[in-house]
């Protein structure tokens, strides 16, 4: 199956921002998932999740005319989606969030019950999820931004409100607590 | 540990490719959205069963057949949904002080997305149209006094309208209500119902441009004296907000 680019998306925008309905069909389509595993990602709850899907999309819908560049609609869409989840997530400021002690509840996920891991195989790949899952928010969305959205720095950086170089040291971070994480895991394990 | 760089790309797609956000779900967050946006939520809607997580690189992504497959319906339930809704008008503001310049009309909608136009019709039929500001706000200018109806239009058709009332428009000058000629000192006796007289604007001018200046004024009554010139002149005079009244004094 082909691939699509994000590219793909700036022409949807411009028609969004025109009222095109189709467009805006098109942009929802190919992007709710990548929206759900995000928010899923960064809440570890399906209803949470679903509610910061909803919730994005409104903010995207009412808010599309002050997007400047519309090649960046994807690290807006993140951003809103981040700032969303945060906001869900009951931290006032984003990035007032450092450790887990506030979200002791939902940030402890077991392995049976993990939204993002119940239907993977054992191997090594659930570990690597597993691991990311007890990262910090900040570092656990930054891995995800990085490495799944495939977001380069600069759009990082847009997306969570900080200087490309607080990424690039936090993307670091994050990488050393997962190699961290998994050796632990392994040595346990 | 080794050196080996951790498959993270790998195995966060191959978790996406594990979790999808469910038919009811994404329908539920899209008319969830729309609704709180002010639109229909009366719709079907079919959704794509897949994670759209695809392996990413350099800003591109792969998406699984599946969910490539299931765009165009997901797009077409998408339609069905914004077919149906109609525009929100949040607020029609306007300044009511009296002007002799057209009145801006601030108009907010709840979203321009899917906005075709929207217009302020007179109940004369006179249509003037608005020009959007971006985020739901349009300026529409009125040019007179009298009732509207505002009106928004969208894409698929639907309307909504609101109406209101303009009268701070005065594009009238001073209406000449007495006159009187006792030998050869004209008076002239001025009011203006809306916003009073300027009589310190008022000057005469013959025909070949000759400046005929005012004996005497009376802002108080309006009152303006002229030494007649035995010959027909224009007289000006304005209101307080600059509407000037010309009137031509023939003696008979």
């Amino acid at each position: 199956m082909g691939k699509f680019n994000y590219n793909e998306l700036t022409p949807l925008v411009k028609k969004v921002k025109k009222g095109d309905s189709n467009a805006f069909a098109d942009l929802y389509s190919k992007t709710y998932q990548k929206v759900y595993f995000f928010a899923l990602s960064l809440s570890r709850n399906e209803q949470m999740a679903q509610d910061i899907v909803q919730d994005t999309f409104l903010t995207a819908l009412k808010s599309i005319q002050s997007l400047n560049d519309d090649k960046l609609f994807m690290a807006w869409l993140n951003k809103i989606t981040y700032n969303t989840a945060m906001k869900s997530l009951g931290a006032v400021k984003p990035d007032s969030i450092d450790d887990e002690s506030n979200f002791t509840e939902i940030a402890d996920p077991k392995e049976d019950n993990d939204p993002l891991t119940a239907s993977m195989r054992n191997d090594e790949k659930r570990q690597i999820v597993e691991c990311i899952d007890t990262l910090p928010y900040k570092q656990r969305a930054i891995i995800l931004l990085k490495y799944y959205e495939g977001l380069k720095d600069r759009e990082i950086a847009e997306a969570m409100d900080i200087p490309v170089g607080t990424v690039k040291s936090r993307l670091n971070s994050a990488k050393a607590s997962l190699k961290d994480a998994l050796e632990k895991r392994r040595l346990n394990g | 540990m080794s050196k080996k760089e951790i498959p993270i790309s790998e195995a966060l797609n191959s978790a996406a490719k594990s979790v999808s956000m469910n038919k009811d779900a994404a329908f539920s967050a899209l008319v969830g959205a729309l609704g709180a946006a002010g639109l229909s939520t009366n719709v079907a809607f079919t959704a794509s069963a897949t994670a759209a997580a695809g392996s990413v690189s350099t800003g591109t992504t792969a998406s699984t057949g599946i969910a490539i497959g299931t765009t165009a319906v997901a797009a077409t339930a998408a339609i069905c949904v914004i077919g149906t809704w109609s525009p929100s008008i949040q607020s029609v503001t306007y300044d009511t002080q009296l002007t002799s310049q057209d009145v801006p009309v601030n108009v907010h909608l709840q979203s321009d997305f899917g906005i075709s136009r929207i217009y302020a019709q007179s109940s004369s039929g006179i249509r003037y149209y608005g020009d959007s500001l971006g985020n739901g706000d349009y300026t529409i200018s009125i040019s007179d006094n009298g009732d509207y109806e505002l009106i928004a239009e969208a894409n698929n058709g639907k309307t909504v309208s609101q109406s209101f009332s303009i009268s701070s428009i005065d594009k009238e000058g001073p209406e000449l209500t007495n006159y009187e000629l006792s030998g050869n000192v004209l008076t002239l006796v001025y009011s203006d119902a809306k916003t009073g007289v300027d009589v310190t604007t008022a000057y005469g001018q013959t025909g070949d441009g000759t400046m005929i200046y005012p004996l005497s004024i009376d802002e108080t009554t309006g009152t303006v004296t002229y030494t007649y010139p035995d010959t027909e002149f224009s007289v000006y005079v304005k209101d307080t907000l600059g509407n000037e009244a010309v009137h031509i004094v023939t003696k008979k």
